[in-house]
């Protein structure tokens, strides 16, 4: 199963599954339009295990790189 | 007078539409309960006034953190009514969401389509006609940064808004069986409620199905919550059974989510392709890259302080010096003269009030400055790149990124910046972020180091004043560390921040928010420092057998010589130095109307000079740097005291800095040699 974490800086996935996450975080990214079945691209991974930035068509956040490994993706 | 509440996202521009339809402010204050601001503002329409009131940004009327609860809470309780939804026209899909539950609320609605030239740019067009029909509310294209289409919305607002009575959205068999059954046992409601959303049953029970928080605990008080809890316990079976991990809270959101598609499918209309690359994001290419992020916030904050001090708000703020030492002081004592008031009355007004209050007052333009820097920086979205940039380094010490802009708002006031830790939503980073933000080093404590620097360290003011706040940012890392090991629920945290598109900066907004923090200041030099400093010139003029006595045989120099032998150790064990640090718990800066006073007659340049004669420089910078960490004012120690809602973590918060000052200064001191013989070969 891919994960977030192993996308690579400008990759472009969709999200299958974000029952890994906690609730709080989960909601959250709903709120913001972020889902399953949404096309995330990672536009940044900062350094030194930093956190990612995703751009998801209408929007764009910050996100830890340890809840990466909890968001099942496929490439598309 | 009709009160209507603004709601909508956060960034979705509800500032700037707020300052665009209202002129005057008319109330700003807290929030019962809490500490988020709560703003009312008058909108001028042809149908008469009407009170617009700020709700906190929200993503949905369920809250997660608690700045959030404040809007539910006020759809609740507070007598509203109507509603005023900002959207952001350019991400349309999810500033429906609380639309969509707004409206549920079947309170009276507006719409405002706002950033309707943002969507145009990025390829859509929307029919909001159509978006109004379907929503049953008037919904009007607004382009709040520059005001466009707010005189179309004032006018709808003007006309007195219906209900959307006849709308609502079909949840399908299990959930609208549960919400009948719900309704039928939920009080409909009573007269007191017509203004509140909670007279709608239907809003009550799906926000109840959803778990929206404030309203479960407002319904457990209902007697039918026996009933209620077997509905959600059944429906929560149901949804299960039909589809396995299905919770009410996805079924409704599912819902919404098919409903907004094809609302967005029928009214939004793609004309162009979206631009490959937009300026936001070859913006942050540079800001947020891999190595040069850092640098180049570390570089920002150098430029504020550069501004601040050197370039803007130094120079006015000695021209101001010089106006009020000199013209204004002597139109004084001529009028004094002329009116031949008695020497304790000339004292009082020239040597205290003169002399102390305007003291303090010749900082404004500096804090005005750095205030307008911070709500450029705000207001633009570089605020949320910091926290996403610093979020790395601010793991190792136990914080996420979100903390970076409390601490980088304390720089302005550690008031705002301990009520800015609300954003974060873990408890324990919450607690955390809130007892570090005190070691920023505030405008107040600047307005002491900007006058202690010129006296002892001229030429190299600001690096002295950097090295002051990096002194703080230092210590603040290593007692989160050691702080993060017992602090209660504190874990690994989750960083979800939004990266707003980056803004022009939209002067009206930028000038509204520096004048809102910096007239707390102005505020503020007006009572507790005209009370303090009037307290002071009374306390050094009097003892015992009178009053005017010299200032050595005072009550003040004997209450200051009580603290003195404590503060011998650190180099400045004077009665002055005792009785300024004593009045700095009031406020920080009135540590300079006390040595104002107490060094002598209202002529700063005396008091410049009865420094230089009364410190070293190292004992300067000891007692900096004592005033920088000891126990943060009285106004942010009420304020912590009522973010924590701890008075064990607020005493803990004032020992702690007390501490850490005097072991801070103990070291300068023992350093002093080397030090002073360092920082004079500058």
């Amino acid at each position: 199963m891919q994960t977030l974490a192993d996308v690579r800086e400008g990759g472009v996935v969709t999200i299958l599954d974000l029952s890994q996450t906690d609730e709080a975080l989960r909601r959250r990214l709903r709120d913001m339009g972020i889902g399953e079945g949404s096309r995330v691209r990672i536009c940044r991974c900062l350094p030194f295990g930093g956190p990612l930035m995703i751009a998801c068509d209408e929007v764009c956040i910050g996100l830890r790189r340890c809840e990466a490994p909890k968001i099942a993706v496929k490439p598309s | 007078m009709t009160v209507i509440a603004l709601a909508g996202n956060p960034n979705a521009g509800k500032t700037s539409l707020f300052n665009a339809l209202t002129g005057s402010r008319e109330i700003v204050g807290n929030w019962p309960g809490v500490t988020v601001e709560k703003k009312i503002g008058l909108v001028k329409t042809a149908g008469g006034e009407r009170r617009l009131l700020d709700l906190p940004g929200i993503y949905s009327l369920s809250p997660l953190a608690s700045d959030e609860e404040v809007a539910a809470r006020c759809l609740l309780h507070e007598p509203v009514d109507a509603v005023l939804n900002v959207v952001d026209a350019s991400r349309l899909r999810r500033s429906l969401h609380l639309t969509v539950q707004l409206l549920e609320t079947q309170m009276p609605a507006v719409v405002a389509l706002n950033m309707v030239d943002v969507a145009r740019r990025r390829g859509w067009r929307i029919d909001e006609g159509r978006l109004s029909a379907r929503l049953g509310v008037p919904v009007v294209p607004v382009i709040a940064r520059t005001g466009e289409g707010c005189p179309r919305l004032a006018a709808c607002l003007a006309e007195g808004i219906r209900p959307p009575s006849e709308w609502r959205l079909d949840y399908g068999p299990v959930l609208e069986r549960a919400i009948r059954r719900m309704c039928d046992v939920l009080p409909s409601g009573p007269a007191d409620r017509q203004r509140r959303a909670g007279r709608s049953v239907r809003w009550l029970a799906l926000q109840y199905l959803e778990g929206n928080r404030v309203v479960r605990k407002e319904l457990d008080r209902a007697d039918a919550v026996g009933i209620l809890e077997a509905v959600l316990r059944e429906t929560e079976a149901q949804l299960a059974e039909e589809q396995p991990g299905l919770t009410p809270e996805m079924a409704i959101r599912r819902a919404r989510d098919e409903f907004i598609d094809g609302l967005i499918r029928e009214c939004a209309v793609r004309e162009a392709e979206a631009p490959d690359v937009t300026l936001s994001e070859k913006v942050d290419r540079i800001v947020t890259d891999r190595w040069l992020g850092i640098p180049i916030f570390l570089m920002v904050m150098g430029l504020a302080f550069k501004i601040t001090f050197d370039w803007v708000g130094g120079p006015l703020s000695d021209g101001l010096h010089r106006l009020l030492s000199g013209p204004v002081a002597d139109a004084i004592k001529k009028l004094l003269a002329a009116a031949d008031a008695s020497p304790f009355i000339m004292s009082l007004l020239l040597d205290g009030i003169v002399g102390g209050v305007g003291g303090v007052l010749v900082f404004v333009p500096q804090i005005f400055a750095l205030f307008f820097i911070l709500t450029l920086i705000e207001d633009s979205g570089y605020m949320a790149r910091v926290a996403l940039v610093m979020d790395r380094l601010a793991e190792t010490i136990g914080l996420t990124g979100k903390a970076f802009i409390p601490l980088v708002i304390g720089f302005g006031c550690n008031v705002p910046g301990v009520m800015a830790a609300r954003t974060i939503e873990q408890p324990g980073q919450r607690l955390l972020t809130i007892l570090l933000s005190p070691l920023m080093s505030c405008s107040a404590r600047l307005a002491v180091f900007s006058l202690f620097a010129s006296v002892f360290f001229p030429g190299h003011q600001a690096l002295v004043v950097l090295s002051l706040y990096v002194l703080g940012i230092a210590l603040a890392i290593v007692l989160a560390r050691l702080f993060s090991r017992f602090v209660p629920g504190h874990g690994p945290a989750a960083l979800v921040i939004e990266l707003p598109p980056y803004h022009l900066p939209q002067w009206l907004t930028i000038w509204r928010g520096t004048c809102e923090k910096g007239r707390e200041f102005v505020a503020k030099a007006g009572t507790f420092i005209f009370g303090g400093a009037v307290l002071i010139w009374l306390l050094g003029s009097v003892n015992r057998s009178g009053v005017l006595v010299p200032m050595e045989e005072s009550f003040l120099a004997g209450i200051g010589g009580l603290i003195a032998p404590l503060l011998e150790p650190l180099g400045f064990g004077t009665w002055q130095a005792g009785a300024a640090l004593l009045t700095g718990f009031f406020a920080k800066e009135a540590v300079i109307s006390t040595m104002n006073i107490m060094y002598g007659p209202a002529n700063a340049g005396s008091l410049q000079a009865a420094l230089a004669a009364a410190f070293t420089p190292a004992e300067a910078y000891a007692f900096m740097a004592f005033l920088l960490l000891y126990v943060p004012c009285l106004a942010t120690v009420a304020t912590i005291r009522k973010e924590t809602r701890s008075a064990g973590w607020t005493w803990f918060a004032a020992i702690y800095s007390l501490a850490a000052a005097y072991a801070v200064a103990f070291v300068i001191r023992l350093a002093g040699g080397w030090l002073s013989g360092w920082l004079s070969g500058f």
